[in-house]
């Protein structure tokens, strides 16, 4: 188990503050996440296998915590201040405006622009048509092109 | 690197927080030596108590792509959740709603556990009484159903699915909207289905039932 937090703490922790926004909530969230993985005791094909269940279980967690907190839908630039270290001004914006995504892009994104996963395995993991991949891909880019340059 | 990645990779998990996980999960494994004596003494009292077995009455399936099925007594007390998909899996896996009455799981399941899902989602529940004694069931759930605003279908199914079902491990509402689907359409099979999800199942269904009310409009013209 500590191997497995070692390797993903990273991965789940991203997640989680993509979806929630602070840091508190990312924390608690955080322990909530390996705590339910070691409480389900599953066996794992492989390690692709682990993290796409990890990804999941992290988004529905996020899913859980952003229901509990829905009042609180702002988010303060002092949460992001707080959770990313040894940034320069332009990250802050960049974060920023990911922060402000819609939550049904967050997850499509992420998986894809950062852990690389294809649409077709995208939705695999998170069980739901490859178009729809496409099209949240496609409208979060749109909802991002205002910060993010042409790389993306 | 594109800007996005760049941006993401300042995130981390800190040390702190790591250990203080590590530590948490340490807790649990220090009762983990009195299982095998809690074990010996529960076989102990299997052989020299009499024993009242719990039978199965109702079988309730909750399908929206977790797919869950609860299992409860004559005494409407739930005897057994199961999962038949890992999205099931992960929602059950640390909670055991053994002994509580059946509404109080389905509330649960429906307005806590199932919540984001049945916000975007299409919920199948079926429910089967092996004395088809569904009515109270049915009207149960649906209210649950109203009051919560939660999209979906409430249907009875026939006890005599319930072994087949299990065979194909299925859960009731599942199975059944497969027979209805291979009822309109002879090539697929309930390998097909297994790999379907119920939104899948539903949706071709829909399609097929569409065709037929057509044909059937066409026809009477």
């Amino acid at each position: 188990m500590e191997q497995t937090i070692n390797k993903y703490a990273d991965m789940v922790y991203r997640i989680l503050f993509y979806h929630l926004g602070n840091k508190a909530d990312s924390d608690d969230a955080f322990q909530d996440v390996f705590i339910k993985l070691y409480k389900c005791n599953k066996e794992f094909e492989s390690d692709e296998h682990l993290k796409a269940y990890l990804i999941k279980m992290t988004a529905n967690i996020a899913n859980d915590y952003h229901s509990k907190n829905f009042w609180r839908n702002k988010i303060e630039l002092q949460d992001v201040y707080q959770a990313v270290s040894d940034c320069d001004d332009d990250n802050y914006e960049v974060m920023d405006a990911i922060l402000h995504l819609p939550n049904k892009y967050k997850n499509v994104i992420y998986m894809y622009y950062f852990e690389e996963y294809k649409a077709n395995e995208i939705a695999g993991i998170l069980n739901i048509p490859v178009n729809t991949v496409y099209s949240l891909l496609k409208r979060g880019k749109e909802k991002l092109k205002g910060v993010l340059d042409e790389s993306l | 690197m594109n800007r996005y990645k760049d941006t993401m990779n300042k995130i981390s998990a800190d040390k702190k927080l790591i250990d203080k996980t590590l530590q948490r999960l340490e807790q649990p494994n220090k009762r983990r030596y009195y299982v095998p004596v809690l074990a010996v003494c529960m076989l102990m009292m299997v052989f020299f108590l009499p024993i009242n077995k719990t039978q199965a009455e109702t079988y309730i399936s909750l399908d929206i792509n977790p797919s869950i099925q609860i299992v409860v007594d004559k005494n409407d007390k739930v005897i057994d959740v199961v999962a038949y998909n890992e999205d099931g899996e992960q929602l059950l896996c640390d909670t055991d709603y053994r002994d509580h009455n059946y509404l109080d799981v389905c509330k649960d399941l429906l307005t806590n556990k199932l919540g984001h899902y049945t916000d975007n989602g299409y919920l199948v529940v079926a429910i089967s009484n092996k004395h088809h004694n569904n009515d109270a069931y049915l009207q149960s759930l649906q209210n649950i159903m109203n009051e919560y605003y939660i999209r979906g279908n409430v249907t009875e199914c026939d006890p005599g699915i319930i072994d087949d079902a299990t065979k194909h491990h299925m859960s009731i509402g599942k199975y059944n909207e497969s027979q209805i689907l291979m009822g309109y359409d002879d090539t697929i099979t309930i390998e097909d289905c297994h790999n379907m999800s119920i939104h899948e199942i539903h949706n071709e269904i829909a399609k097929h039932h569409s065709e037929s009310n057509s044909h059937h409009g066409k026809h009477h013209e």
